[in-house]
């Protein structure tokens, strides 16, 4: 295999419309400290998840 | 020569390689990924899900092996976020094996899809088809403790960038997951959107769709990339290439498939790190030996192929413009005396790198326990390290 990070899945575009429970999850996991980054979290985290 | 001076100066010999200017030494980059775990006397199971463990295992292999650069510093196999949140993932391991297995996000119905929003068609299709009935009964508390295990994972990836930086040892280029990576279409369709199959399929039957997906993906992501490059003015001397590209899907087609869905795209790539005088690396999975007659033109500096299956000194008669990374052979680590690895080293360093040209490397990413034995690893190491041509 080629490795993790090497094949990520490139979900650097900016979104239209989040879904409902995505914003949901985002308000539910990340502390209001790090809000101003909020939306590169959630994209990296979702991408973990899609890719990993 | 303190740590910061070191890194300046690695940078400098990867880049006079790969700009074919004469070294006073050879650089060994280290294409090294799991492999440092079985070194370290653990096994995989041990090291994947546990930070301390994997950087033990890294730091086992940099005193060990004091290489000028290297692929991975442990954090390219880490499965703590994706086991917080269950079952479900395309990755596999056990003690001694890591593994995915082939997978598609799409149908090609669904392809274009896809593009229009990729968090939302991951949110709303990928991830509850990959998680099946358990996705929907992802609570609070789940999602709070794998985001507690990716603020650890950040938290690691950050600490191992600094542990670089204490070996004096630079970053292979500026690409990384947050920017992130710069990807040809037809490599995300391959690999992740329509898996090899589907992939393979659509080439022939629905050439179209393809086409409609890759100038999409060119307009959309792509432009933006060459205005980044285009704006960054130059080579970014804190690396040792200022891009590094993957090609894989390449070996899936024929000189027709590659002359209309992979070559006029990447072209268009090359020919803006061409314009601004930037050294960037493709490692070239499989063999690229076959379509060597695209990349002949460019000029010397510009390409840096990190090879895998083509024979190096085949590859440097056909190709004398592009810079070659790699050589040993993980055949020759595994199966070879140190003294057969050495005089191997030897060659390759005399005939590719007596002018330039020339970075030190395996071919293959080092991962399983038998991909090399540890006294070859240290023989090879240590003569690229005192050689003089």
């Amino acid at each position: 295999m080629s490795w993790k990070i090497g094949r990520k899945t490139d979900m650097s575009k900016k979104y239209t419309s989040y879904p409902e429970g995505y914003n949901r999850v985002a308000r539910d996991i990340i502390p209001w400290y790090m809000r101003p980054v909020k939306d590169m979290l959630m994209r990296l985290l979702i991408t973990i998840l899609v890719d990993g | 020569m303190n740590a910061k001076e070191l890194k300046a100066e690695r940078v400098r010999l990867f880049r006079d390689a790969a700009n074919f200017k004469k070294t006073e030494r050879i650089p060994h980059f280290a294409n090294v990924v799991t492999w440092k775990v079985f070194d370290a006397g653990h096994t995989l199971d041990e090291a994947m899900t546990n930070f301390d463990v994997m950087e033990e295992c890294v730091l086992h292999f940099l005193d060990k092996y004091p290489i000028d650069g290297i692929l991975d510093v442990g954090i390219r196999n880490q499965f703590n976020v994706t086991e917080a949140f269950g079952e479900g993932g395309y990755y596999y391991y056990d003690k001694e094996v890591i593994g995915i297995h082939d997978h598609a996000h799409c149908t090609p119905e669904t392809l274009l899809e896809y593009l229009d929003d990729p968090i939302k068609y991951a949110w709303e299709v990928i991830l509850p088809k990959k998680y099946g009935e358990s996705w929907e009964k992802k609570d609070k508390a789940i999602w709070k403790n794998t985001f507690k295990e990716y603020m650890a994972y950040i938290k690691f990836i950050l600490h191992m960038a600094k542990v670089m930086d204490r070996y004096g040892l630079p970053g292979l280029s500026p690409n990384n997951p947050m920017k992130g990576a710069v990807v040809p279409a037809v490599e995300i369709m391959m690999s992740d959107l329509l898996g090899l199959q589907q992939f393979s399929v659509a080439m022939r039957r629905s050439p179209e769709l393809l086409d409609t997906f890759i100038q999409r993906w060119e307009v959309e992501r792509m432009e933006p990339i060459y205005q980044k490059i285009r704006d960054a003015k130059g080579p970014n001397y804190k690396y040792c290439f200022d891009s590094s590209i993957l090609m894989l899907a390449h070996n899936m087609m024929n000189k027709k498939q590659f002359e209309r869905f992979y070559w006029p795209y990447l072209k268009k790539l090359l020919d803006v790190y061409a314009e601004n005088k930037m050294n960037i690396r493709i490692f070239t999975e499989g063999s690229v030996l076959r379509l060597a007659e695209y990349f002949k033109d460019y000029p010397k500096g510009l390409l840096t192929f990190h090879i895998e299956q083509d024979d190096p000194f085949e590859f440097r008669e056909a190709l004398p413009n592009v810079a070659i990374m790699g050589g040993m052979t993980t055949d020759l680590l595994s199966n070879g005396t140190p003294e057969e690895c050495v005089a191997y080293a030897k060659r390759l360093c005399d005939e590719l790198g007596k002018d330039g040209g020339f970075i030190f490397s395996e071919n293959k990413m080092v991962s399983y326990r038998n991909d090399a034995r540890s006294e070859n690893m240290l023989a090879v190491n240590e003569f690229v390290r005192d050689y003089r041509i």
